[in-house]
């Protein structure tokens, strides 16, 4: 009873954030980026913030859901943290404790990579919370398109992530009926150690890798004969539209950057 | 060893939003030696019921006993409970991941622990059982054999851990009708055997309707019916609500007793149609049709 | 045009080979042309070429040896192939494995991207499609949430979409379960009968092969029998040798002529048999 699994983080919605054309989303997300790149003292993260709450708040995401995107970083973040604070060269010795000494400056560097992490991922986290991933493919091929003069493959690479998400599902629950029919002849994933776990998943792993190379022999053949012959000369069901919503979050996001750009350069 | 079920209720992922309950407060009792026929539609319950009987998944609420073992127990331990009852899946020959077929055959015993020698000797047995030739299949790759040839194997695999009471679900889907009666045939076979309780979930009135000692239909998480399948088949209605029917000279005979001919109520075979139709006719043996 | 009053599939003397070291021909000189509207069942045991013959059908397959035509064209013509595949629509036996697209109405759609229909044509072809097999309920729907039989019916709404002349159904039921059976042979047999949809429907299932207006019977790679359902399922013991089943009402008719009693030929089901059994029975009952 896997099926019922929803994919990434995606929260279906119909807000102002949700209804944005997917590839300004993306784009501004790439604005977004080169904002937290551009603070250049932990004050200044002020400024990502307020933009990110007012995005968050037009979407309808909660604060908790944006610190359930960070969770998953929590040990790269601690690791950031402390290899800062530690590592890092400065003149004012707050602390001296023995081999190690903490300075006022690697404080503030551990701070600021820690935001800038955070940041990051939180700012990253809205974009998959309001597109849907086939949303996201589409804004890629697009956005993509003009690569593929120069041979980008980006027809094929949507066309992919599509197929992909479409099948993850179906191998789900393969994997769990393979996993359950082992089982049945006593196979153990549950216990040993790490190697003997490893080759445990032996038994699940070759047949769901068999059942993906039939199913995807398959799948050609049945795309083949609905007349699948790549990008060249196809139209598509779904079109991306811009509206004025879309300009309205560029002035309002690229605004946020130029602020950003402004603090950090003249109010130091 | 019986299988005995109280009270057995299971319900997917409770307390979320895609609760669901698949089965509904189930009580039966399985002997030995019956070959039982576990009947219903697609979302009846019947996959669901057949994965509690070795452990696979655990009652939300009521017991499965297995030989005096409570599968939802703490200190059971259900590789005990997999020796005893052998599952077979829909489409085993999906679950064949060894290079040669011996190998494959060999999985389960190994899991059990038993020394090369046994292993060797119940890949053999196991082979023997399921008809494949040991000399000519055993060190062949699995992914090599006809689609017949791989269920066999799978069953096989499951056969070589020498359960007591073994269970197929839908072990015909897919095959052509050769296929499917050599499968019949061997399933048949493996029960007379002795020794062997079997418990077939199908969808096919007519494949189980010669094959089974007892039916159990499944509708909606619950046992609708229970019986020899000459009892369950008098309940034509109701079969035909679940959606089911009956087998066709089931029905041939039920609908000449509604054109006022004189035929016994209990028919369910081709064969007792067969000699019911020529008794009208005035025919007792081969020979000349009554006077018309 | 021309194309429209074409045959929409005749085989001549076709055969394929899969293997130019193994002379074994998988489809073995066979010769049959299906009729515009008809509803023709190729019925065959596992490994008795039907599935190959499908696949020459649409040019996925191409003869080794004699020809194929589809709608008037040549399938060894390259210029013609996504012609051929527009004409000839085919649904495959694994639902899972022909479904692309994660939402119902953009698989539909796919064929119809693929030969760069205009998307506003494209939309109410679409709608069209889906109601006609009806699953316009479940059109935003994801496939991983439909039954077996409604993701057939899918399937067959994305062929339908590109307006073939014929439909090949290749095995599309073998995976179902009972009622996902019927339910996707009702649906075929309803677009046969309300719009003349030309069918070919695969299958080792006589039950399904009884309901269509002609039986061909391929044996290894060859035509060994063609007729209508009657016909050809009055022959009880070369349909059993061929290991394929009859429907047991055939069967039943034959043992109960074998034992004197005269029955028509042309039994196939239990309300056949309950007609042919009052005739014959129930006028001696009166007189006597």
């Amino acid at each position: 009873m896997l099926r019922d699994i929803t994919l990434g983080q995606y929260m279906p919605g119909n807000t102002v954030v949700h209804r944005l054309d997917p590839r300004t989303k993306i784009l501004l997300t790439v604005v977004y980026i080169a904002m937290i790149f551009c603070v250049t003292s932990p004050v200044w993260y002020v400024i990502p913030l307020l933009y990110l709450a007012l995005c968050a708040k037009l979407a309808g995401i909660s604060l908790k859901q944006l610190l359930k995107a960070v969770k998953p970083l929590r040990f790269l973040l601690i690791l950031t943290f402390l290899l800062n604070l530690f590592f890092s060269t400065g003149t004012t010795i707050l602390i001296h404790w023995g081999f190690f000494k903490i300075t006022k400056e690697g404080l503030m560097t551990a701070i600021h990579f820690s935001m800038r992490l955070i940041f990051l991922v939180a700012g990253t986290s809205v974009l998959t919370l309001t597109t849907s991933p086939i949303a996201l493919c589409d804004g890629i091929e697009v956005l993509f398109k003009p690569l593929s003069k120069i041979g980008f493959p980006a027809h094929e690479l949507a066309m992919m992530m599509t197929i992909a998400l479409r099948f993850i599902p179906t191998l789900i629950e393969e994997a769990d009926k393979i996993m359950k029919a082992q089982m049945a002849r006593g196979a153990d994933f549950e216990s040993g150690n790490l190697l003997k776990r490893a080759k445990a998943m032996v038994p699940l792993l070759v047949p769901l890798f068999v059942s993906a190379f039939r199913r995807a022999g398959e799948l050609a053949m049945a795309m083949e004969a609905r007349c699948y012959h790549g990008g060249e000369g196809r139209t598509r069901m779904r079109v991306l539209r811009f509206t004025m919503n879309d300009a309205y979050a560029a002035l309002v996001t690229i605004a946020a950057l130029l602020l950003t750009i402004f603090c950090g350069m003249w109010l130091k | 060893m019986p299988i005995q079920i109280e009270h057995l209720t299971h319900t997917y992922m409770p307390g979320s939003p895609f609760s669901a309950v698949a089965l509904n407060d189930i009580s039966l009792t399985i002997e030995d030696g019956e070959l039982i026929g576990l009947l219903g539609h697609t979302g009846s319950g019947k996959t669901t019921l057949v994965q509690h009987l070795n452990g696979l998944i655990k009652p939300t609420q009521g017991r499965v006993i297995v030989d005096g073992l409570d599968i939802s127990q703490k200190g059971t331990s259900l590789l005990d409970v997999r020796k005893k009852v052998g599952l077979v899946f829909q489409y085993p020959e999906y679950q064949l991941f060894e290079e040669t077929v011996a190998k494959d055959i060999a999985f389960g015993p190994k899991n059990l622990g038993l020394s090369q020698e046994e292993i060797d000797q119940r890949v053999r047995t196991a082979m023997e059982k399921v008809g494949l030739d040991y000399e000519e299949v055993a060190q062949r790759s699995p992914f090599e054999l006809s689609g017949g040839q791989m269920r066999r194997v799978a069953i096989a695999g499951v056969l070589a851990m020498q359960p007591k009471v073994l269970v197929l679900d839908e072990p015909t889907a897919g095959l052509d009708p050769a296929g499917r009666r050599s499968i019949l045939d061997m399933i048949r076979q493996l029960h007379a055997a002795g020794g062997l309780t079997v418990i077939m979930v199908s969808h096919s009135m007519d494949d189980i309707s010669t094959l089974a000692t007892r039916l159990i239909v499944m509708s909606k998480g619950q046992v609708a019916l229970t019986g020899t399948p000459r009892e369950v088949f008098q309940h034509r209605q109701q079969l035909s609500e679940i959606g089911l029917g009956v087998p066709q000279a089931a029905e041939l005979a039920h609908a000449l007793r509604e054109a006022g001919l004189d035929l016994p109520e209990d028919i369910y075979t081709a064969e007792e149609a067969f000699e019911a139709i020529l008794q009208l006719a005035g025919i007792t043996s081969k020979g000349e049709a009554g006077v018309c | 045009m021309e194309q429209q009053q074409a045959t929409p599939i005749v085989l001549d003397q076709a055969c394929y080979q899969y293997d130019e070291q193994d002379e074994t021909l998988a489809v073995d000189h066979v010769t049959l042309s299906v009729e515009k509207g008809s509803f023709v069942a190729v019925l065959g045991h596992n490994g008795s070429g039907k599935s190959t013959m499908a696949k020459l059908m649409n040019a996925i397959y191409l003869p080794t040896e004699g020809k194929v035509m589809v709608c008037g064209m040549d399938t060894t013509s390259e210029e013609d192939v996504w012609s051929i595949r527009k004409h000839a629509g085919m649904v495959f036996q694994n639902p899972d494995n022909q479904i692309v697209a994660n939402v119902v109405r953009e698989d539909v759609a796919f064929g119809l991207e693929n030969l760069g229909v205009p998307r506003e044509e494209m939309l109410p072809r679409i709608d069209e499609a889906l109601s006609a097999v009806r699953m316009t309920e479940r059109a935003d729907s994801a496939p991983h949430m439909l039954s077996g039989g409604q993701k057939q019916r899918v399937a067959i709404a994305g062929v339908l979409a590109m307006q073939p002349d014929v439909m090949i159904m290749d095995e599309a039921t073998a995976m179902l379960d009972p009622s996902g059976r019927k339910d996707v042979l009702a649906t075929v047999h309803r677009l046969n009968k309300e719009s003349g949809m030309t069918v070919v429907w695969i299958t080792h299932y006589m039950e399904e092969a009884a309901t269509a207006d002609r039986v061909v019977v391929l044996d290894s790679g060859k035509a060994v029998m063609d007729g209508t359902p009657a016909q050809v399922f009055s022959r009880v013991e070369e349909i059993k040798a061929l290991g394929l089943d009859v429907p047991p009402m055939a069967e039943l008719a034959l043992r109960l002529r074998n034992a004197g009693l005269p029955l028509e030929e042309n039994i196939l089901t239990v309300t056949d048999m309950v007609k042919e059994l009052k005739k014959t029975l129930c006028p001696s009952k009166s007189s006597t």
